[in-house]
């Protein structure tokens, strides 16, 4: 308890220094960090897009595991999914205020995106579909989700507060139906998104000026993968923090149900079984295990890419490519390089020998995390400082980039009251795993109409805003056809996901009494 | 009931019909817009100035006055010691170290690419390109991204770290045609817009063609090279001087495999 309140006074300590320090920025402006002109020796985008890369790639890939468990109803990782939605919640929101502090003119950016943001534009994505949409997205599903849990503690204490949170959950048969529909259905419509929101992702850190293609599309990948890792690695240390919600499928009870949903998932032995399924598989086991061998292999997969991209980048005749090659091998760049291909290695170590087949512990849970958010840290650093200092095509000098106090503390500031706010979370919204109940059964006509009406409405006006958003197939990149009509396409996403809400809050019609 | 359901369908149909209509009749509109837009580029006498710019490596003399006349032009205000040991510098127009077969640094302004990559990542449309093939910049729009300084393969643009600050009574002895730029915004190269649109205007008050002898040497780089090795023009007019220039066999561009076709171009150093 006291180490728990230690905890809190440091972060809330950390979030006060980055306060601090973003003050001192808002008022003498960009100068105070280090960042410089590219191609007079420096870098533009530092520390601050780094971060916003870093936490919001772990957002997603959080959201993305909370997703896949759900859609493959493996319900004894229902608390593994609950705190990969918190991820995304924290991890999203700190990644939005990352980029403000990384602007230059951050109100006009909360002006202008929205009335005249250009769908062409790659930054269109990232705060429509990333920022926007993944949060609401995240909030949707907590909030939905937590109301067992709510309605719980409205029962044991009697508080109105909890009792409006729960918005009248009462656990019959129909709401549970409808609660797994939304689960499932929810899930399901959120991957496609989230792979378009990584790829926005990723082409924005791939992507660098003279940068080879092949180059771009293997450090986009690169980042998918290390972004995954990072998140596997917070949620395993989540898991070990709380590891007393997570036993259900320890029961003989709960590894029958998981092997039932795995042989109804997948009848065929000869389907080749992604690493998705093997969490699936191994559910009878404590889920950290489980989240532990798909960590070893996403830190083992990234370190095989960012071996292949040095390889190859020396070997290709683009000049750019080859300089870039060579500051992280053995230039100004190599230690931070070769740390973090040994921080992926002991990663990978580590939970190969401590996770492998039994109970994470809460010391190595917190190493590996350690370790591996090290690591995608330096990953994402590199990919995109070092080539603004040594990737150029042209024959400028060569840069440098040390940040200075006022970036650190800023960055830190954010992940503590990241780190804040999901404790926060995880105490606000715990996961409760509800009897189960199965997908098909009758539904009421009129719920279903609200539900479809604000659907489509939705639909109409995404599609709308993001067409008149993009010039409707024009070829000049101008403004937006309708002024805030990047404000429709972001509203029309949020009715869209607004429709699971309706479904599941509009009260039952009581049924008369049967004589 | 089946009445009911027959006028369900009906309504559906008339509703889909409308549909469809409403939208041939946007495609017929905007297919007839292209057209027009296309069928008036063809035209000789109205079709668009593309501006540009030749820069002759031999006959520059690397003396740096078409920078200074650049930073004098334009406002860009000086920097004060620390901004500048943190290499903050502001130069439109710039020296690329040795480059295109020279041993002598390369002159550089904003390319003006025919396609660039600046303009395809803003996110506001801040950075846009004018119908006569200027890369422009609206600084009010900027959010200071910096996303275009990250796209530009030729690393022409600049950020404006700290408030900018004239020392003494500069303030007074400021440019009026041009703006100084705030904190927080991305700055580049116009090619002396300013004084492109005071010629425009000035030949259409006195009702003449802009001839080529009154542009060659209009932006400040271009009047302040004391060997005339700058010259602009109308590239998209075969007998500007520019035209005749860029047909020359020492013709080249930077980094023209990167496909941005950029609207400067260099004339190497006779060997």
């Amino acid at each position: 308890m006291k180490a728990a309140r230690a905890a809190v006074v440091a972060l809330l300590a950390l979030t006060a220094a980055g306060l601090y320090a973003g003050g001192q920025q808002w008022i003498r402006g960009d100068a105070v960090t280090d960042l410089h002109t590219i191609g007079a020796g420096g870098a533009v985008w530092g520390l601050y897009v780094v971060g916003d890369g870093f936490f919001a790639s772990v957002a997603l890939a959080g959201l993305a595991i909370a997703c896949l468990i759900r859609v493959l109803r493996a319900r004894g990782m229902e608390a593994v999914a609950q705190r990969g939605v918190l991820l995304a919640l924290a991890g999203l929101a700190a990644s939005v205020v990352c980029v403000l502090a990384d602007l230059g003119r951050p109100a006009a950016a909360v002006i202008y995106l929205p009335l005249v943001g250009r769908a062409r534009a790659p930054f269109f994505g990232t705060f429509t579909l990333v920022a926007g949409a993944s949060l609401f997205a995240s909030a949707v599903q907590l909030v939905l989700a937590s109301r067992p849990a709510w309605a719980q503690r409205a029962q044991a204490g009697g508080a109105r507060f909890w009792r409006a949170l729960a918005c009248g959950w009462q656990g019959t048969e129909s709401a549970r139906r409808r609660r797994a529909r939304v689960d499932f259905w929810l899930s399901l419509a959120l991957l496609p998104l989230l792979a378009l929101g990584f790829v926005v992702l990723g082409c924005v850190f791939g992507a660098g000026a003279g940068r080879p293609a092949w180059l771009a599309r293997l450090q986009a990948v690169t980042f998918v993968v290390s972004g995954g890792a990072a998140a596997c690695s917070l949620l395993l240390l989540a898991v070990a923090l709380n590891s007393t919600t997570e036993h259900t499928a320890d029961t003989e009870a709960g590894k029958q149900k998981v092997r039932s949903q795995v042989r109804t998932l997948f009848p065929f032995r000869s389907v080749s079984v992604s690493s998705v399924a093997s969490v699936v598989k191994s559910g009878a086991r404590p889920p950290g295990a489980a989240l532990a061998r798909v960590l070893a292999l996403l830190t083992s997969l990234t370190v095989l890419l960012v071996v292949a991209g040095q390889i190859l980048a020396l070997r290709t005749p683009s000049l750019s490519a080859q300089r870039y090659a060579y500051a992280l091998l053995a230039g100004p760049w190599s230690g931070l390089f070769w740390a973090e291909l040994v921080l992926f290695f002991v990663a990978a170590s580590v939970c190969v020998a401590r996770f492998w087949r039994g109970e994470p512990s809460l010391f190595g849970a917190a190493a590996t995390t350690l370790f591996v958010c090290a690591a995608v840290f330096i990953q994402r650093f590199l990919s995109l400082v070092a080539w603004q200092t040594h990737g150029l095509s042209l024959p400028w000098p060569t840069g440098s980039y040390h940040p200075t106090w006022v970036e650190w503390e800023v960055v830190v500031g954010i992940a503590a009251a990241a780190a804040l706010a999901f404790s926060l979370l995880v105490k606000l919204c715990p996961a409760v795993t509800s009897e189960p109940a199965g997908l098909s059964g009758p539904e009421g006509r009129g719920r279903r109409f609200i539900t479809t009406t604000c659907l489509l409405i939705g639909l109409a006006f995404a599609s709308a805003g993001l067409a008149l958003s993009g010039g409707l197939g024009s070829g000049r990149f101008l403004d937006p056809i309708l002024p805030g009509s990047p404000l429709l396409f972001l509203g029309g996403l949020f009715l869209m996901l607004s429709a699971p809400l309706l479904y599941e809050l509009v009260p039952e019609r009581p049924r008369p009494e049967s004589q | 009931m089946k009445r009911d359901d027959d006028n369900l369908r009906d309504s559906r149909r008339k509703l889909l019909a409308g549909l469809a209509v409403s939208a041939a009749g946007v495609l017929a509109a905007r297919g007839r817009a292209l057209a027009g837009e296309s069928a008036t580029s063809d035209e000789p006498d109205k079709r668009p100035r593309r501006w540009g710019l030749v820069i002759d490596l031999d006959r520059c003399v690397r003396c740096g006055g078409c920078v200074v006349a650049c930073q004098q032009e334009n406002n860009v205000a000086p920097l004060g010691p620390k901004q500048a040991v943190r290499t903050r510098p502001i130069h439109w127009m710039d020296f690329l170290p040795p480059a295109l077969g020279s041993s002598l640094p390369t002159p550089i302004p904003c390319m003006h690419c025919e396609d660039p990559p600046c303009v395809k990542v803003c996110p506001v449309g801040a950075t846009y390109q004018s119908p006569e093939g200027i890369t422009a910049q609206i600084w009010e729009r900027c959010i200071g991204c910096r996303h275009c300084m990250v796209a530009c393969p030729y690393a022409r643009r600049y950020f404006n770290w700290s408030e900018p600050r004239w020392p003494g009574d500069e303030l007074s002895s400021l440019n009026p045609d041009v703006a100084p730029r705030p904190r927080g915004v991305v700055e580049k190269c116009t090619l002396c817009h300013h004084r492109i649109r005071a010629a425009v205007e000035r030949a259409a008050v006195d009702e003449e063609p802009l001839s080529d002898e009154a542009v060659r040497r209009l932006p400040a780089c271009a009047q302040s090279c004391p060997t005339q090795a700058i010259s602009f023009g109308d590239l998209s007019d075969p007998e500007s001087e520019v035209s005749r220039l860029a047909r020359s066999p020492r013709a080249t561009r930077l980094l023209a495999e990167a496909g941005t076709r950029p609207k400067v171009i260099y004339l190497r150093e006779d060997t």
